[in-house]
């Protein structure tokens, strides 16, 4: 009975920090909530901001995949590679940043996409990655705001 | 008649000795014209290259004057400690060739280049122009008006050409080595006229004398001023060079996507990117 109670508590501890958000949001971003396809948050003139823990069967370190992202984003799909750098979370785990710019329907946009490689259960990696997209003025001025703000990923 | 030749010599060489000193005898007081027109040296220094003339049509007493104005006064120009026009022969008698001489150069150049972001690509290479020991003169928007020392301004040019696509680059360099040597030369002429003006200044007794050398030294005192700002104002242009860079972003949207577009093989790579996020329901 005592050991029932036990799990019981353990699992409400990690459905409360399921339900944390994995970062502290930029000023005017409004929490979505997570749908299940990660946590999503917005602002009044469309910014998007969204983090997903993504599985990758693939072993690969950080280098690895910031590269295949940006091979793929700019052959296949047109994007310009704008900038890229490194980023640390809030445990000082290193991540990578890369910022584009890209045309959606006509229109310019930015997206900066930051993506971590973290530990799961039995040692299996996935990744943790975040996407901040909206339109190229829009993007210019909050992008400062978002990048402080990836800093406290966890 | 042997010793009444020589007596005779003698006496012929002194009254030439006396002729010739007579012009700067310590008891003479030149007159004004003499001085304003700087036909008289204070205390001529024996040159032993005066009179001489060089193959490039040079007096060697102006040569000898221009080459000491470059060793005192051009190696003070920063960034042009090595400047040696100067041959350690210049007081030889012997006509030489003319020494290779290092020009000064204002260099000015302009660049204008399309980036993403204007505003922080201006903000950074701005930081990278400090660093390097410049400063920002001038900013408009994102268009900014850089000085940078000399040495620097390829590596700065170049810098500035690599942020983005390049849409408009010039660069020049005009050439003061001439203007500078000129203003250096009739600097040192004022100013020795201006000396051999107190001096009659201290010996005139007539009013109308003093007020004419009042005048005078006025006027000299102003013409040396506009020239040692003009020489200064050279000597800065010289020193650190201009250069402007417009950031300017980018107008047109990169092309669409390609239509015969391979998925990537990484499965999380195809569900990240700007289109899953901003077309439809967020």
């Amino acid at each position: 009975m005592r050991s029932v109670r036990t799990a019981l508590w353990a699992l409400l501890a990690c459905l409360a920090a399921c339900a944390t958000p994995p970062l502290t949001l930029p000023k005017d971003f409004v929490a979505l909530g997570d749908r299940g396809d990660g946590y999503r948050a917005i602002t009044a003139d469309d910014a998007r901001l969204r983090v997903r823990t993504l599985d990758e069967a693939t072993e690969g370190g950080i280098e690895f995949w910031s590269d295949a992202l940006a091979n793929d984003c700019v052959q296949q799909r047109g994007y310009q590679l704008v900038e890229r750098g490194e980023i640390a979370d809030r445990e000082g785990k290193a991540g990578r940043w890369l910022e584009f710019t890209a045309n959606v329907d006509g229109e310019r946009v930015g997206l900066l996409v930051a993506v971590w490689v973290r530990e799961r259960w039995m040692g299996k990696p996935c990744l943790q990655v975040a996407e901040f997209a909206a339109r190229s003025e829009v993007f210019a001025a909050r992008l400062p705001a978002v990048k402080a703000s990836l800093a406290t990923m966890h | 008649m042997r010793r009444l030749f020589l007596l005779l010599s003698m006496v012929g060489w002194s009254l030439a000795a006396c002729h010739m000193s007579e012009a700067n005898a310590p008891g003479r007081v030149a007159s004004l014209d003499d001085v304003t027109n700087g036909f008289i040296e204070a205390t001529p220094a024996p040159n032993p290259t005066a009179g001489v003339f060089y193959n490039d049509g040079t007096d060697g007493d102006v040569r000898a004057r221009t080459e000491n104005y470059f060793a005192s006064d051009l190696s003070k120009v920063v960034g042009f400690d090595n400047f040696g026009p100067l041959d350690g022969n210049s007081a030889s008698t012997q006509p030489t060739a003319p020494t290779p001489v290092e020009r000064l150069l204002i260099q000015k150049g302009e660049v204008r280049v399309e980036v993403a972001r204007p505003d922080d690509v201006a903000r950074d290479f701005q930081a990278k122009i400090k660093a390097w020991g410049g400063y920002l003169q001038n900013q408009v928007g994102t268009t900014l008006v850089l000085r940078l020392p000399a040495p620097k301004f390829d590596e700065a040019f170049a810098a500035a050409k690599e942020l983005g696509r390049v849409l408009v680059e010039s660069r020049a360099a005009n050439d003061v080595t001439e203007e500078y040597v000129d203003l250096g030369l009739r600097l040192d002429t004022a100013k020795k006229s201006r000396d051999r003006l107190l001096e009659v200044l201290k010996k005139a007794e007539k009013v109308e004398d003093i007020l004419r050398v009042e005048a005078e030294l006025r006027r000299l005192g102003e013409e040396i001023e506009r020239m040692e700002g003009r020489i200064k104002f050279l000597q800065d242009q010289v020193a650190m060079a201009t250069l402007q860079v417009a950031f300017q972003a980018t107008s047109t949207p990169p092309p669409p996507p390609k239509r015969s577009r391979q998925w990537s093989r990484f499965g999380w790579i195809n569900r990240v990117g700007a289109e899953q996020m901003l077309r439809g329901e967020f």
